[in-house]
């Protein structure tokens, strides 16, 4: 099985939620653990605000194309943009064992999209950045068996 | 994002309604450091009804966290929820800042 829904959204942050909107319909209609709702949902908004708040030199209106599919064994979430060329998963990771007051505000983001998804990549071509997103489909908690026993 | 506040005893009790992502974090950040400014020194945040947060909202609440800590005051997080308390958890936010499960355990303090 496998089926691709695709989004396009306006460079503004007030439209990251209809990405959300899409990830969760996407989810409960093939039937997929709804713990992916949350982790691909926080990953998108945390790349997607990188993207939209600092991607992009000039004061127009851009679009971003976000792509998810999945197949047997994991969903994935392709985002593409035509900002500047920037791979965040380049960016140095936070120091997170430091106490309250020296514990830098940065980095939280990416960091987070690491902690949640399986698979990062990133490549650079014909003047976009595309991102991939990888995760396993876990395995359903108390799914009811359709067989007999 | 909807912020409901209360007194109880000298303490201020704000309610998270909604979600706290890079668009709605603002408003919860412009109402904590106005509280810490206009001298409020003990603060619990009640997470029941936050049913999102990115690091844009984790920011914020750092950023509270640090500027009571400067003032000797306290801040406590009550109530999380399972999807917030993950993201407090894979962040380190769970052992810095203070969490306790419920309202009236945080007043207890």
């Amino acid at each position: 099985m496998s089926e691709i829904q695709t989004i396009s959204i306006r460079n503004d942050l007030h439209e990251i939620q209809r990405v959300g909107h899409m990830i969760h319909a996407f989810v409960v209609n093939h039937h997929l653990p709804l713990s992916l709702v949350m982790d691909f949902t926080l990953a998108s908004d945390e790349l997607l605000t990188n993207v939209i708040s600092y991607g992009y030199d000039d004061e127009q209106e851009h679009n971003i194309h976000l792509q998810i599919k999945c197949d047997a064994s994991a969903l994935v979430l392709r985002i593409e943009d035509d900002g500047r060329a920037y791979n965040p998963f380049s960016a140095p990771t936070p120091n997170l064992t430091t106490e309250l007051l020296d514990r830098p505000v940065g980095g939280l983001g990416i960091y987070l999209v690491g902690q949640l998804m399986d698979q990062m990549e990133y490549e650079r071509k014909l003047n976009k950045n595309i991102i991939l997103l990888r995760k396993q489909i876990p395995p359903q908690k108390g799914k009811e068996h359709n067989g007999m026993h | 994002m909807e912020c409901t506040e209360e007194r109880q005893n000298n303490t201020t009790i704000i309610g998270l309604c909604g979600r706290m992502d890079s668009v709605t974090s603002r408003t919860v950040e412009e109402k904590l450091l106005a509280l810490i400014e206009n001298g409020e020194r003990h603060l619990v945040v009640d997470c029941a009804q936050l049913a999102y947060i990115s690091s844009a909202g984790l920011r914020v609440f750092l950023m509270a966290a640090k500027r009571v800590t400067q003032v000797k005051g306290k801040l406590m997080f009550t109530t999380l929820n399972d999807e917030v308390r993950q993201v407090f958890d894979l962040t380190g936010f769970s052992s810095i800042l203070q969490i306790c499960p419920s309202r009236e355990e945080a007043m207890a303090h």
